[in-house]
């Protein structure tokens, strides 16, 4: 068998890719509407959100940043991953009812939606749409990039197709992006996080146990490798440091709740009440899945140390690596076509969300009124985001850099003062709104653009996010002309 | 009147003061992360200076991280911002888990401080201790935020009129409007 493991891969990637054709086809039956397209018709249930929501959080990031993090830099990056707890908790208290109430209310199907009515303001629905645009962009730039280079390295393991250009990977990548996202919308991208949440929950347990037993001694011994070579980097901060640490912990924690991917789904449920039961789910699936992150970056660390393994050519390569030469060839083609399936499923969600801000929110905030055939618009719009983000990845690397380290924090700063505290403040106003969105994307971008060196390590998103509560909470305390919080 | 969202912008300025303060005193501020001597071709780092300087700072990095957590535990009390008594009986169970949630960091800091100036670093379970109260107690305290929301649920959020409606106040203020 493990003579055909590169076939073995391949074919597993392989009947991946068919069945995200059934579930597209199966999910434009599914699509009548432009609320069906871009809200899945209000009609997941617990389970399916659930999975929708950890599988949005846990992508490519997860399933191959993240073991890259910790090999490279120890403990420091399970800040990111221990802030779920919390972070998914501020998430639900805030937005878990809030969300869906404002969008059965005011029938709205996008985050810039909710804002303009929340704030009966059109500058501050524009300014969200051009901050959701602007961090989508990025993400799907990156997801893109990733699935084409993950694509090429598995292809090139078969000889009989010699060298696959990575324009060819990219080019079928976004073919069928776009072809699953058109026919199925959002419908599509939340099932097919299902299909990638019950892989990678099984993956995960599996993976993680092969990992124990290729280091003698399982976690114990990997720990003990690593605390001999360099105890800090087996410390609580590794080699981030301690305040750089924390603002990981900060920023991760609280940004969850401006998270676009993630907090749209809260306005897909079928019933205000599922909200219970989900929190709970989610935050269950997302630890399990988070093993593979800690524990393949920490055996590949001590695998490489002690010179089980040759040195890694890049950090991002420690997953993909692990799998390669260490697992059952049928469990790394079940890894592989999950993380295809994290890939596709978020940028998914991103086509959606980008294709909602160009073509229902920036219309109706201008013209106060949808366009015309919105469906059919949306669809065509998802295949130019889809074609513009593949030319990001292909010829501006580094403008792909920018864009997606600028997204998470842009959303996090635009978005958890306007959405998540201002739907829960009666003080809040359009005026801090609009000061909030245009300070985290102009505070993000200067220091993304000028190469600003925060020191310590401090995450420019934690500055950023800082920024914008700190002038939305305060100019609202100024331009609010109501009495002190009202009672209902 | 208790408006947490006015201890949300005090705690936020707080966090800021805390960075600029750490950014400005801390001599490894501007230094890049170290990297691991015996391996070049890709960057795996160690802990190096800045380890070293964190561990001098240990007061800084306490307080640094009691205010984080307070503060997203504020967060959570804008989400059951109402004076009602029930309301405020969940209020408490927030503050007291939050108490919980401040007193296990405390514990991985302190359990930090023994690892790293003792030279025996015994492992607790799979990991050094402090790794260990970070990824069992850190990780796990705050999941009883989520038992706190699963109990209260029908009586905070679905039997009505406990959280400020915002959105009906807008909705009144639009009518008024176009009247």
């Amino acid at each position: 068998m493990e003579s055909y493991r590169a076939q073995i891969i391949v074919a597993c990637v392989a009947i991946y890719f068919v069945l995200c054709i059934v579930v597209g086809l199966w999910a434009m039956r599914k699509t009548k509407s432009a609320r069906d397209f871009f809200m899945a018709g209000r009609d997941l249930g617990i389970f399916v959100t659930s999975i929708a929501i950890f599988s949005s959080a846990m992508s490519g990031f997860g399933f191959v940043g993240g073991p890259g993090l910790v090999y490279r830099m120890g403990i420091s990056s399970l800040w990111i991953v221990i802030s779920t707890t919390i972070g998914y908790a501020i998430c639900f208290f805030l937005l878990g009812k809030k969300l869906r109430e404002w969008a059965v209310k005011r029938d709205s199907i996008s985050l810039p939606d909710v804002i303009k009515a929340r704030y009966q303001s059109t500058t501050a629905g524009v300014l969200a749409a051009v901050a959701i645009v602007l961090g989508v962009m990025g993400y799907l730039a990156t997801q893109i990039a990733a699935m084409a280079t993950v694509l090429q390295s598995l292809v090139s393991g078969l000889t009989a197709y010699g060298e696959v250009s990575l324009f060819a990977c990219a080019l079928f990548s976004t073919v069928l992006l776009v072809f699953y996202c058109v026919t199925g919308g959002i419908i599509a991208s939340v099932y097919t996080d299902l299909i990638q949440g019950v892989i990678m929950m099984v993956a995960a347990v599996l993976v993680v146990l092969t990992a124990i037993w290729t280091v003698d001694g399982g976690l114990a011994g990997i720990s003990e490798i690593l605390v001999v070579d360099d105890p800090q980097s087996m410390s609580p901060w590794g080699s981030k440091g301690m305040i750089g640490c924390l603002s990981w912990y900060f920023v991760f924690a609280l940004g969850v709740a401006g998270q676009p991917q993630v907090i749209t789904k809260l306005m897909m449920t079928r019933r205000a009440e599922d909200a219970r039961w989900t929190l709970p789910a989610t935050i269950a699936g997302y630890m399990v899945t988070a093993l593979l992150w800690i524990v393949v970056g920490l055996t590949m660390r001590a695998l490489v140390i002690s010179h089980a393994h040759p040195e890694l050519a890049n950090a991002d390569s420690a997953a993909p690596d692990f799998l390669q030469y260490f697992t059952h060839p049928i469990l790394a083609g079940i890894v592989f076509a999950g993380l295809f399936a994290a890939i596709m499923s978020t940028a998914d969600a991103f086509l959606n969300i980008g294709a909602a801000a160009i073509v229902h929110d920036i219309p109706v905030a201008i013209r106060g009124k949808p366009v015309e055939n919105e469906l059919k618009w949306a669809r065509i719009v998802t295949v130019l985001i889809g074609g513009t983000a593949m030319i990001f990845a292909l010829y501006s690397r580094d403008m792909v850099a920018l864009l997606g380290a600028f997204g998470w924090g842009t959303f996090a700063a635009a978005l958890v003062p306007t959405v998540a505290i201002g739907l829960n403040w009666k003080r809040a106003t359009s005026s801090a709104a609009c000061v909030a969105i245009a300070s985290s994307l102009i505070v993000n971008f200067s220091i993304r653009a000028f190469n600003f060196n925060v020191p310590l390590n401090i995450d420019s998103g934690a500055v950023a996010l800082l920024v914008s509560l700190v002038l939305f909470i305060g100019v609202s305390l100024v331009t609010s002309n109501k009495p002190d919080v009202a009672e209902p | 009147m208790f408006d947490v969202v006015r201890w949300l912008l005090a705690l936020c300025l707080v966090i800021g003061a805390l960075l600029l303060y750490a950014a400005m005193g801390f001599e490894q501020a501007r230094v890049p992360s170290a990297k691991h001597p015996d391996f070049t071709l890709s960057v795996m780092e160690v802990g190096g200076p800045r380890s070293e300087e964190d561990i001098v700072r240990w007061n800084e990095g306490l307080v640094f991280g009691i205010v984080v957590i307070v503060t997203l535990t504020a967060t959570l009390l804008v989400g059951v911002d109402s004076s009602s008594p029930e309301i405020r009986r969940f209020r408490s169970w927030i503050l007291g888990v939050g108490l919980i949630y401040v007193l296990t960091f405390v514990a991985m800091m302190l359990s930090w401080r023994e690892y790293a100036t003792d030279s025996d670093r015994e492992l607790w379970g799979p990991f050094p201790a402090p790794v260990t109260w970070m990824v069992f107690g850190v990780w796990l305290v705050p999941g009883l935020f989520t038992v706190i929301y699963v109990a209260g649920f029908q009586k905070w959020f679905v039997d009505g009129k406990v959280q400020t409606d915002v959105c009906s106040d807008v909705g009144e203020s639009t009518t008024e409007r176009t009247n």
